[in-house]
């Protein structure tokens, strides 16, 4: 009898220790990065080819540089969350690619499986490592999830290029 | 020695199961909320007064519309995720209720704003661990609470993103990309 006591007490004490940390899982954040991928695919074909070199207002960025930088920081922010190393790390986000649809596309989702197989390679243990990132504590997991607002901001910004050059962009792909 | 290997076996079993939840905590999201709060109150603090009922294109959203539908949206979500009534009403409607009654100034604007981040981080804050991990119907889609928060944190982070070209397009710098 000495014994259920114990198991008891530990079985507790996992149900009860484990809902203070159980909220977003690993699995849950790859369905999300997949879904992303999708989502910027779709406004990457959406734009046309002469739309690439597009900007609303000059000292901004075109619609082909906006989708380079985001495939820059997906790859600069998974190496720093994951450990993995940065191909690009001595390369101008510009010049990751020629600006073309076709081979801004093709970096862009590039980017996308780099973070997913970053993603998917690190055990639940490492994702909760806290690691240093701009003098600021932050999780492995944590830096996964601005990486994923930063792609959001962008792919959000290129909105606008794409109602301005006429075209009515991808339905919102939430889900 | 029964004991001590049961012990161990069930401490392994707790190692080994809660890492693969072990995410992001409650605290955690509460914190980014509020730092996106504070991102998009910057935003609407530099689109001047006139800026508010501008469109970049005739058919879509003006500054205040856009803003004003995050704010809708906060409350949907946050109304959905957690069960707690709705304030600004529990009709369908509700849905667009600021955007389509609310003065879009930029103090009425400002105000509805940050009262929906509020709205949406106090019930954050009101729902339990057990809670958040709870599966709820999301239209016909299954979602947990708490993943249900994050399609809301992305909402907001896409439509704040859509109004930098605004701000650009008015001749503003927008304020720089807070992701800390």
């Amino acid at each position: 009898m000495k014994r259920f006591p114990l198991l008891f007490t530990l079985l507790t004490l996992t149900v009860a220790s484990r809902p203070a940390f159980a909220q977003f899982t690993q699995s849950e954040m790859v369905g999300e990065w997949q879904r992303a991928k999708v989502y910027t695919k779709a406004y990457l074909d959406a734009m046309p080819e002469d739309g690439y070199s597009f900007k609303p207002t000059p000292e901004i960025r075109s619609f082909a540089e906006q989708m380079l930088h985001l495939a820059w920081t997906n790859y600069f922010l998974t190496s720093v969350g994951s450990g993995k190393p940065d191909p690009y790390e001595k390369t101008d986000y510009v010049d990751i690619a020629p600006h073309t649809k076709e081979a801004t596309t093709r970096a862009v989702m590039d980017s996308y499986d780099f973070v997913i197989s970053a993603l998917q390679g690190l055990t639940p243990g490492q994702l909760q490592e806290t690691i240093k990132f701009a003098k600021q504590d932050i999780t492995r997991f944590g830096m996964f999830g601005k990486a994923f607002e930063h792609q959001t901001h962008h792919r959000g910004q290129t909105t606008i290029y794409l109602r301005l050059k006429g075209i009515t962009p991808p339905p919102e792909m939430l889900f | 020695m029964k004991r001590l290997s049961l012990f161990i076996a069930v401490l392994a079993l707790t190692l080994a199961t809660s890492p693969t939840f072990a995410q992001f905590t409650q605290s955690e999201m509460v914190k980014e909320w509020q730092r996106a709060k504070v991102y998009t109150k910057a935003y609407l603090d530099a689109m001047p007064e006139d800026g508010y009922s501008f469109k970049p294109t005739p058919e879509i959203r003006s500054f205040a519309e856009q803003m004003l539908h995050l704010a809708d949206a906060n409350y949907m979500f946050a109304n959905s995720a957690s069960g707690k009534a709705n304030p600004l009403g529990d009709t369908l409607p509700s849905h667009n209720v600021a955007e389509k009654t609310i003065s879009p100034t930029k103090e009425a604007t400002l105000k509805t704003v940050m009262d929906s981040y509020d709205w949406l981080i106090s019930t954050l804050w009101a729902t339990t661990p057990d809670q958040m991990q709870e599966t709820i119907k999301f239209g016909k889609r299954d979602i947990t609470r708490s993943g249900l928060f994050g399609k809301a944190f992305e909402h907001q982070t896409h439509h704040r993103g859509q109004t930098t070209i605004y701000l650009r397009l008015k001749g503003v710098i927008p304020p720089p990309e807070m992701l800390f």
